[in-house]
């Protein structure tokens, strides 16, 4: 029987307004994320208790947890920083994770484990990454941690999935001198002697080298050359243009792009609004976003996120995000666009709008990891809005 | 007695079953806890929410209910659905955080206690309405509350709301009427 029953009266149509609403109470997005990278550290510790947020206990193991953590980080980093070159002498910290036989199964913590995996004829792996991403390692491969603690493909092939990211937040991965950028996507990464090839089976990604980079989409793979790696310290490196990019899908070959004072406007962009200063924020997005390139991009679509949290401007934020999607239609950043739009219009109360959105999105990314999120609010958008 | 809930047939099935998700993350699979934390991160936020935890405790109440099912989910044996058993979990967590806030408010009463700062709203919930619908709820008994939350905003039928509580589901049904009766009533003092 559906309550309240009598919603000619007033209050009743209030309550039955407002339980409607707390439905659709999804929560702080980023609040979600954050324990997501909490929980995956503390859940590396099998011994901790059940949390108690204020309990006695839990600030003296939490900080005997993060002394050990540190003395364990300290004492191990040393041993990961190194280049495709040393990479060959270095002997693993711990040993290796492969096994024979069927893929085997280990969860690594990006954090806490810094051991390099590798596996040998006829051995594959799977490593579980920070962020929810995964790794699977083909046979002969070695995978490694940067010095910046970026998963490192040092060898051999590795298909990485990774979920989406918490907006503005990018997985990166190192392969060589390049370094492959995604918010949630499938790709193949391999590296041989002498060159890096780069697959992308779903979403999309980008291949920096400095600040030059460019995108690729799905079904395009792309291979460059590695020469020029042991050079890090100055040597000639190959450029981004001498790379061969084949495109399955698509014949316009996307152009690298410089991104260096557009990155800086971007990055002082941020700065100003980790500071509150949300309007000065907005000004310098704007103009970085009129420019062109990855930072142009991503401006574009932080100017909604700094009109919608920033300046409490629901409706504007929705523009900047259409014109993002109207400007960038395969932009890196399209679906957390469309989520944005999503649930900007369920908070604003446009409940058609809003279910048009999730309907268009359930199409658009029927394999997305946030499908039945937004296939329960389009549930709840469609009993709202009546058939 | 009928005890479907109409929202219930609302309520979108998992594209992945979660039974079936439960195995993957025995069998090592470290995507299917992350599945499982996106699938149930929402509902357990908004549940925690509505039974009265605030806002600064939400955080930290969902991290403790997914601790909570990561050292449970081996021994998980199936006789309830997993959304059942994560409502359990985060019920007797919510109820626990519930006991030691009215513990702390009875000891900010003595004179030689610091009081206890107010609650501050979530600046993501603008919606005034929403902290009104938390005040009323909070003037019922807990019992009452939980059975209401579970009914009218989380959509689980009386049978899994008598699982999550553990009694029976005439003594749900009972709940639910007084519950709507005081909540309808409350509203009335406030709006009129």
């Amino acid at each position: 029987m559906k309550w309240p029953t009598h919603e000619s009266d007033d209050t009743e149509k209030w309550l039955s307004e407002t339980l409607e609403a707390a439905r659709q109470r999804t929560g702080d997005e980023v609040a979600r994320r954050r324990i997501w990278a909490r929980l995956e550290g503390l859940l590396s510790d099998k011994s901790l208790p059940l949390l108690r947020g204020r309990s006695l206990a839990l600030p003296a193991l939490t900080g005997a947890l993060v002394a050990v953590g540190a003395v364990a980080v300290l004492w191990l980093v040393p041993a990961t920083r190194f280049t495709h070159s040393s990479a060959k002498r270095a002997a693993p910290a711990v040993a290796p994770v492969a096994q024979p036989g069927p893929v085997a199964s280990k969860v690594v913590s990006q954090e806490l484990s810094a051991a390099p995996v590798r596996t040998g004829r006829g051995e594959k792996a799977r490593v579980a990454l920070v962020g929810g991403a995964g790794v699977e390692l083909d046979a002969n491969s070695v995978l490694s941690w940067d010095a910046e603690r970026r998963p490192s493909v040092e060898r051999g092939q590795a298909r990485f999935e990774v979920p989406h990211q918490a907006p503005g937040a990018r997985f990166a991965v190192s392969a060589g001198p390049y370094v492959i950028t995604v918010v949630g996507t499938k790709f193949h990464v391999g590296v041989d002697d002498d060159r890096v090839s780069v697959e992308v089976e779903q979403g999309v990604v980008e291949v920096w080298r400095g600040a030059r980079s460019f995108r690729l989409v799905q079904g395009d793979s792309w291979a460059g050359p590695i020469r020029g790696l042991e050079a890090v310290g100055g040597e000639r490196r190959p450029s981004l243009a001498s790379a061969s990019l084949r495109r399955a899908s698509s014949a316009d070959t996307p152009v690298p792009v410089e991104n260096g004072p557009a990155s800086v406007e971007l990055t002082a962009a941020r700065s100003a609004l980790k500071e509150g200063r949300s309007e000065d924020a907005l000004v310098m997005l704007t103009h970085c976003a009129k420019g062109v390139g990855p930072a142009a991009e991503n401006a574009a679509y932080e100017m909604g996120r700094v009109l919608r949290d920033g300046l409490s401007r629901p409706r504007a934020a929705v523009v900047a995000w259409v014109t993002y999607r109207t400007r960038f239609p395969k932009g890196l950043l399209r679906a957390e666009a469309d989520l944005s739009i999503l649930e900007t219009l369920a908070r604003v109360g446009d409940k058609a709008a809003a279910l048009s959105e999730a309907q268009a999105f359930l199409s658009r990314y029927p394999n997305s990891e946030r499908r039945d999120e937004v296939a329960t609010l389009a549930a709840r958008l469609r009993g709202a809005t009546g058939p | 007695m009928n005890q479907q809930n109409p929202a219930e047939s609302q309520r979108p099935r998992p594209v992945a079953d979660d039974q079936a998700l439960v195995e993957r993350f025995r069998n090592g699979d470290p995507l299917a806890w992350r599945t499982l934390y996106e699938r149930y991160s929402q509902p357990v936020f908004r549940f925690v929410s509505a039974l009265g935890v605030p806002p600064e405790e939400r955080e930290d109440a969902a991290q403790d209910v997914f601790v909570a099912v990561f050292r449970g989910l081996r021994q998980f044996r199936g006789e309830a659905q997993l959304s059942t058993w994560i409502y359990r979990i985060a019920a007797r967590h919510a109820s626990h955080l519930g006991r030691r806030r009215r513990m702390r408010s009875f000891l900010s009463i003595l004179p030689w206690h610091e009081a206890e700062p107010e609650p501050q709203p979530d600046p993501a919930e603008k919606a005034s309405e929403l902290r009104l619908l938390d005040r009323l709820l909070a003037k019922l008994s807990p019992k009452k509350r939980m059975v209401l939350v579970l009914f009218e905003i989380e959509g689980l039928g009386v049978n899994e709301i008598a699982n999550v509580m553990g009694c029976p589901p005439n003594t749900v049904w009972s709940r639910l009427r007084h519950a709507r009766a005081e909540l309808v009533k409350a509203a009335r003092r406030i709006t009129t």
